[in-house]
């Protein structure tokens, strides 16, 4: 009995000293892993609005204005140039614990980038989604079968953090619930470069991949038997003319699928997006720029969706505390 | 076997087979599971060793028959024609113009050791053609040794018919070995792995300080990633209740060469004792010929090892090293021989023969030792080179922590005169559980793997 004893008590020892390994080596980047991970920790049934997509969502959509202005509960659940068949699976993850009353999609990854297997970014979509039967599908839609051993289980790619390990690691292991409750997502940019404002261009190069085009339609489908309203976009930023000849493939299947396609490059002068002041790079909105770009966004969703107002409601406490925190500046830094 | 995610999943599933059929199958499910994993290695080399195995059942009792038959020199030649091509076939597959078949020089000395026992009534001949293949192809130890005895595996399948799977303390021992055994090479080897190959792989770079380095850390490394496979290899054999033999012994404790090689990869040194020394000889015919003869079998085990002059070097200095050290022992200088100076000169001796076994060629290793010697010592030029980040600097210190921990261990076993693992398999159920639970936690955050790192084959795969 006492053998038993001994083995069952070591045994726990060493599944702790594990979990807490993982926690303190896991990646912490505001990329996608925490955008991923914090979705967990937030209320059920909270998010009204989902935002998805790749950097340009958790940049560009200011979920602590939406929240201040408007009340909206909006979530930017998104990934560094995440392709849409990894985008199809974050969906089915969100509704797991999520009913959004509607889903955003940002349709710039499928357009700038046209591998069928994207590995630059691949760890940071991952790593922050739990092990499921969902993941692994995920997983093998994303990568070679002989890469799999490489990403699944996650631990396999962050283990040699235990070299980089600061106090933001040891931190997290006594990190509360509720404190990544109050990560919403974005990830502010305060730095301003200046960036030339795209001219007019002839679409030009092939449009979205037919994997790419598989899964668009995936989305709309999944959006559609689950009867929430999906609005397809894209952020500003200094497109090329290839870029647009995605756009064009994006807007016909909009239109056939009988989903919106709003592409804001065609409205930076109404929203008010100046390219001197507003962006952070070529690619991303700085804070300023995503204030603009999402005053803009929300009204047009005030006026096509019922939204509701959620600002008197303790439930959505978390919201409260996220927008205090970008309103201080105390908020996930960019890495 | 190879390490691989592949590999466990493959192990698991022939575990629970293993166990679920009834015993009488268990040896050819065992030979299933050998030939199926040699094809998955590489089909031309599943092809070779099943001709290999039906060569030598048919040369087993082919060498039987002649003998009864009274036909003492025809089955003599039939086994001297057998072991000669044998022979030049595990020593000719490693010249660049050929393919190496995997594991080809471990069961080609197998299948010479079986015939030679064969024919001096050691042994009966293999009567069950797929015994035979199961003894040359068994899946732990076909990519790197031991060498095994047709004999002692005999002996080690009679209990595999009536094994039963909760037997605690074979668990245990299998469990310790394996993880033991994936501690030393995916904790120390492929770390050390990190800074030899950077440093034999541009070493006119690098000066004295950091050359020698390369060459201590290579010499642990070797000891881990060999030793590390063979525990390995161990344990898995082990969970099937096949006792294979320990192919290391803390050699880097021996007081001279002599020792170290009864105790560094004993099934080969063991092999060429039994089946060229002796033969040859052996010390029965005068002290001279005692040397000569030792010249011979170190020659014949640098070659073994690998096509090059570099091998060959190496395999010259170990005979140069075995002979002096006879003369010491018959002259009497034992204070060379016995406590921490022999220690250290047998260290030093192994680890300066290390750096030809390492090379890419005989001269890459004379002028690695050419810089070694006249390039001047100067640490802060290693620290530049190899401590340059935060990162750098734990790995380097963590490796330094590793190496003095298993030369520790192996210390406190050889005072005990016995291995690490065996000794904890014998410990107490609270020791052998933080010990286990400690390398099993050191695998999973401190191991190399992962796309951090190119899989790091074992070492002694290439032979």
């Amino acid at each position: 009995m006492k053998k038993v004893i001994i083995v069952i008590v070591t045994t726990s020892i060493f599944v702790l000293a594990l979990i807490a390994a993982k926690i303190m080596l896991q990646p912490k980047t505001n990329d996608g892993i925490m955008q991923s991970r914090c979705l967990y920790d937030q209320p059920g049934d909270s998010i009204d609005v989902a935002f998805l997509g790749s950097s340009h969502v958790h940049c560009d959509v200011n979920t602590a204005f939406l929240w201040e202005n408007y009340g909206i509960a909006g979530y930017d659940y998104s990934a560094a140039e995440q392709p849409l068949w990894i985008t199809y699976f974050y969906i089915k993850e969100l509704l797991k614990t999520q009913s959004p009353e509607v889903i955003v999609l940002d349709t710039y990854a499928p357009v700038r980038y046209k591998d069928d297997y994207q590995y630059r970014w691949l760890n940071d979509n991952l790593c922050g989604i739990n092990m499921s039967i969902n993941k692994l599908r995920m997983l093998e839609a994303s990568c070679e079968m002989k890469e799999w051993t490489n990403y699944c289980p996650s631990f396999v790619n962050y283990h040699t953090r235990f070299r980089e390990l600061g106090m933001k690691d040891l931190k997290a292991l006594f990190e509360k619930s509720s404190e990544r409750a109050a990560f919403k997502g974005f990830t502010p940019y305060y730095r301003c470069v200046p960036q030339q404002k795209p001219v007019d261009c002839v679409p030009a190069g092939e449009g979205i991949t037919p994997k790419s085009e598989k899964y668009l339609i995936m989305i709309i489908d999944l959006c559609e038997e689950e009867n929430i309203p999906l609005v397809l976009m894209a952020t500003p930023y200094c497109y090329t003319a290839e870029d647009l000849s995605g756009f064009e493939d994006i807007s016909a299947i909009a239109e056939t699928s009988g989903v919106p396609f709003i592409n804001f490059n065609n409205h930076v002068d109404e929203a008010g997006i100046d390219y001197e002041t507003d962006f952070y790079d070529w690619s991303h909105l700085n804070y300023g720029g995503s204030i603009k770009f999402t005053a803009f966004l929300a009204d047009i969703l005030e006026e096509n969706y019922e939204l509701p107002d959620r600002r008197q409601d303790s439930k959505w406490d978390s919201w409260n505390i996220h927008a205090e925190r970008i309103a201080s500046g105390l908020s996930y830094d960019p890495e | 076997m190879v390490l691989e995610i592949v590999s466990i999943a493959y192990l698991l599933l022939i575990c629970l087979g293993f166990f679920l059929i009834p015993g009488r199958f268990r040896i050819y499910l065992l030979s299933i599971a050998s030939l199926l994993y040699v094809i998955y290695l590489d089909l031309i080399s599943g092809a070779v060793l099943l001709g290999m195995s039906l060569l030598v059942f048919a040369g087993g009792m082919g060498i039987q028959r002649l003998k009864e038959l009274q036909k003492k020199h025809a089955a003599a030649i039939l086994l001297g024609v057998l072991v000669v091509l044998t022979a030049l076939a595990v020593f000719v597959q490693k010249t660049p113009l050929l393919i190496m078949f995997i594991g080809f020089s471990f069961y080609g000395f197998q299948a010479i050791s079986y015939l030679a026992d064969v024919y001096l009534d050691r042994i009966a001949p293999e009567k069950n053609p797929v015994k035979m293949f199961l003894y040359l192809a068994y899946f732990p130890k076909l990519v790197s040794g031991p060498i095994e005895r047709k004999g002692d595996f005999d002996r080690a399948l009679e209990k595999v018919k009536t094994l039963k799977f909760w037997e605690l303390s074979r668990l245990k021992s299998a469990l310790i070995y394996l993880v033991y055994g994936i501690s030393l090479k995916m904790v120390i080897a492929d770390r050390l792995l990190v800074f030899t190959s950077r440093i034999f792989g541009a070493y006119s770079d690098y000066e004295s300080f950091t050359l020698i380095l390369g060459a201590l850390f290579y010499t642990v490394e070797i000891y881990c990633d060999f030793a590390g496979y063979s525990y390995m290899a161990f344990g898995i054999s082990k969970l099937f209740g096949i006792d294979l033999n320990i192919n290391f012994k803390t050699p880097y404790c021996a007081s001279n060469i002599t020792e170290f090689w009864r105790n560094w990869h004993i099934s080969l040194s063991s092999f060429l004792r039994d089946y060229i020394y002796i033969p040859l000889g052996g010390n029965r015919k005068g002290f001279g010929r005692k040397l000569i003869f030792v010249g011979i079998v170190f020659v014949t085990c640098g070659v073994w090892h690998d096509y090059g002059l570099n091998f060959l070097v190496w395999g010259l200095l170990h005979a140069v090293y075995s002979m002096i050290d006879n003369i010491l022992a018959r002259f009497g200088i034992e204070w060379l021989r016995k406590g921490i100076i022999g220690r250290i000169l047998t260290f030093v001796s192994v680890a300066f023969a290390w750096i030809f076994f390492n090379s890419a060629s005989l001269s890459d290793a004379l002028e690695y030792i050419g810089h070694m010697f006249t390039c001047g010592i100067d640490p802060a030029y290693f620290s530049a080179g190899f401590l340059a980040t935060r990162k750098d600097i734990i790995e380097f210190l963590l490796s330094i922590v590793l190496i003095v921990a298993v030369l520790v261990f192996d210390r406190l076993s050889y005072r005990d005169k016995d291995i690490f693992p065996s000794i904890i398999s014998r410990k107490s159920v609270l020791t052998f559980c933080v010990c286990f639970f400690a390398m099993l936690f050191a695998i999973a955050v401190i191991g190399i793997y992962g796309p951090d790192y190119d899989s790091a084959n074992f070492i002694y795969m290439q032979f």
